[in-house]
């Protein structure tokens, strides 16, 4: 008889190796932006006309940090401003019409915009392009809440002032660039470009990033329909509820996006399943018009119903092959675990369990 | 080419760290870079695996170059010259306790290393430290000197728990002690693997609650090919050989290979 004790689990033993991870990289960002601030000419603090002030521009459209402004932290902010003012200068360039641009410190400046405050402590430095685009991603990834996509979106944009090259021309470097470094495939992107790949490896790097991992993890979240992915950086909807609507089908999405710009997560999951639910009545009134008279309409009609709305026949194959086949199976478990093949697929299967429990979750049932 | 500088650490006692690192350095040999094995371990299992005897005295080992007043003659013996060219080795062993002591009351304590490596270059293209068991002062004195971590452990819990902890250490000591460049930890090997223990199995991912991969990839870690448990691998120490030598046919060879492989492309 065994005793039954309590094993930690793996999430337990990393969570402190992240924490120290995450500390070491933000020493060394922090060191990193304290040296690029040194290097840049500095005119010092000044008090500035929030009506002077501008959000960077940046050439080409290239992508700016922090697009989407969560409306609740902004209110905390603005509470806070106003308690205390601005505590810590915002450091910004000037243009050549005699404005400022924000380099750092744009959710302040806007909070004082919104507050009727007059003037905002900042910093002048002059700053080309790609010093002011890096100095606001490092001091952003400082900032807690930046979303993945935000990040991800961020730093191809460093990437393509770097490389010189279009968004989708980054994109295909870095496939590219992966290939090569794993595989050793060199094909007509990379050829006469080696030395690029260390460019991007460097820059990588200062945001604890490889191109293997970014390339797999990173890119895929770049893949939303286009209007979903400006709305993103136009900051009309949060990355969350971005991704939310781009599983849903595409007819949706012009609507989703024009209301999900204030709903929290929950109110638009509960949006769609409303969606859902109508789409479903929908194909059942259509169907049940276009019946033949030799059926009894009646069954048909449930029939159809229960398809529509992916019930009855769905429900039962899935029992059947799915609950069935795992009990089958459990009773073969200690053999079939030696067999490494069945170990590759216990693995994938185990993985859409873990999105099931997420799907759950959601959808407020409770695992 | 800088000189690669790889620390082969784990935060548990008989994890492999001696093995792994006579294997590689005869993998680098193999691949004409010239290697010398460091022992940092007062268990001098390094000396028993490199088929060497226990240096008669301290002026033989890596505490003489440990000191304020070292020469710059690196205390060095070359490895199974008979059979390969280019390794050599500074030996550890029991003097290290006594090292540890006078490294605490130095001002510099944990960077004579480095600073010994910087003032006495060594010629060698690759040097592989060998760390004690658990965390000590011998894990800063070689991370200060390392471009490189490589973490060995086994696979029960307690094993992961530790090399976990050891990652967590690892970024905390380098953030502290302010290395420039930083260290970068090139991977964790899983060693010692039995695929009748279901812990091990569980460990290395078939639970998506204790994955360690998963983990791993979460840190951005690299992981390694796992090394099963063999006797080969055991007996070949035992015998002073790697296992390259010892028993050419093993696969477990192309693991290391594998390794001493990324060791070189990484820089």
């Amino acid at each position: 008889m065994v005793a039954k004790g309590r094993r930690r689990s793996i999430n337990q033993m990393v969570a402190g190796a992240i924490e120290s991870k995450k500390e070491d990289e933000v020493s060394r960002l922090r060191e990193e932006l304290a040296e690029l601030r040194a290097h840049s000419q500095s005119v010092g603090v000044c008090e500035i006309l929030v009506d002077n002030i501008t959000a960077l521009r940046l050439p080409d459209n290239l992508k700016q940090p922090r697009r989407y402004f969560d409306p609740v932290k902004l209110a905390k902010l603005e509470d806070s401003i106003q308690k205390h003012g601005v505590l810590e200068p915002i450091t910004v360039r000037p243009t050549s019409d005699g404005r400022f641009e924000t380099v750092s410190g744009e959710r302040r400046w806007r909070c004082c915009a919104a507050l009727g405050i007059k003037t905002i402590p900042a910093t002048i430095r002059e700053l080309d392009d790609e010093t002011a685009l890096e100095i606001a991603l490092i001091a952003q990834l400082l900032n807690e809440g930046i979303s993945v996509i935000e990040q991800t979106d961020s730093i191809i944009g460093l990437l393509r002032l770097r490389l010189d090259k279009t968004f989708d021309e980054t994109t295909r470097f870095l496939h590219a660039a992966h290939n090569y470094l794993s595989k050793g495939i060199e094909g007509n992107t990379i050829s006469g470009d080696e030395d690029k790949i260390g460019v991007v490896e460097a820059i990588l790097e200062e945001f604890g990033l490889k191109i293997g991992s970014f390339v797999s993890n990173r890119l895929p979240l770049l893949k939303m329909p286009n209007p979903i992915l400006e709305a993103v950086r136009e900051g009309q909807v949060s990355p969350t509820n971005a991704q939310i609507i781009a599983k849903q089908p595409e007819e949706w999405h012009s609507h989703l996006l024009a209301i999900a710009e204030h709903l929290t997560k929950e109110e638009l999951q509960r949006r769609i399943s409303e969606l859902r639910a109508q789409k479903a009545q929908q194909q059942l009134f259509n169907s049940s018009d276009s019946q033949t008279s030799s059926s009894p309409p009646s069954n048909d009609a449930m029939n159809l119903a229960a398809t529509a709305a992916g019930s009855g026949d769905e429900e039962s194959e899935l029992d059947q092959y799915v609950f069935e086949g795992i009990k089958a199976i459990r009773k073969r478990k200690t053999q079939l675990l030696m067999n490494k093949k069945v170990r590759t697929r216990l693995a994938r299967i185990a993985k859409e369990l873990k999105e099931i429990k997420a799907i759950a979750r959601e959808a407020g049932i409770d695992i | 080419m800088t000189q690669i500088r790889v620390a082969t650490m784990s935060n548990a006692g008989g994890t492999g760290k001696s093995t792994m690192v006579v294997n590689l350095a005869y993998q680098l040999a193999r691949k004409d870079k010239t290697v010398c094995i460091m022992g940092c371990d007062p268990n001098g299992s390094l000396t028993l695996f490199a088929g060497l005897d226990d240096p008669p005295d301290a002026n033989q080992t890596l505490d003489k170059v440990l000191r304020k007043d070292f020469d710059g003659e690196w205390p060095l013996f070359p490895v199974w010259r008979d059979r390969i060219d280019g390794i050599d080795a500074c030996l550890g062993g029991l003097v290290l306790t006594e090292t540890a002591k006078r490294l605490d009351q130095e001002s510099r304590g944990s960077y004579m290393l480095a600073d010994a490596l910087e003032d006495y270059p060594l010629p060698h293209d690759v040097v592989l430290f060998d760390c004690p068991g658990t965390i000590e002062r011998f894990h800063e004195v070689t991370l200060t000197a390392s471009t490189q971590v490589l973490i060995v452990t086994k696979l029960d819990d307690k094993d992961v728990d530790a090399a976990l902890k050891l990652c967590s250490w690892i970024y905390t000591a380098r953030k502290d002690l302010r290395i420039k460049p930083p260290p970068e930890i090139l991977g964790l090997v899983p060693n010692g693997f039995r695929k009748d223990r279901a812990m091990h199995r569980g460990n290395m991912g078939t639970d998506p609650d204790r994955s360690l991969p998963a983990a791993l990839e979460v840190l951005s870690v690299r992981l390694f090919s796992k090394i099963r448990d063999s006797a080969h691998l055991a007996n070949a120490g035992a015998n002073g050989l790697p296992l390259g030598i010892y028993r050419p046919g093993e696969p477990i060879n192309q693991i290391f290979e594998k390794i001493a492989g990324s060791i070189i492309e990484e820089n």
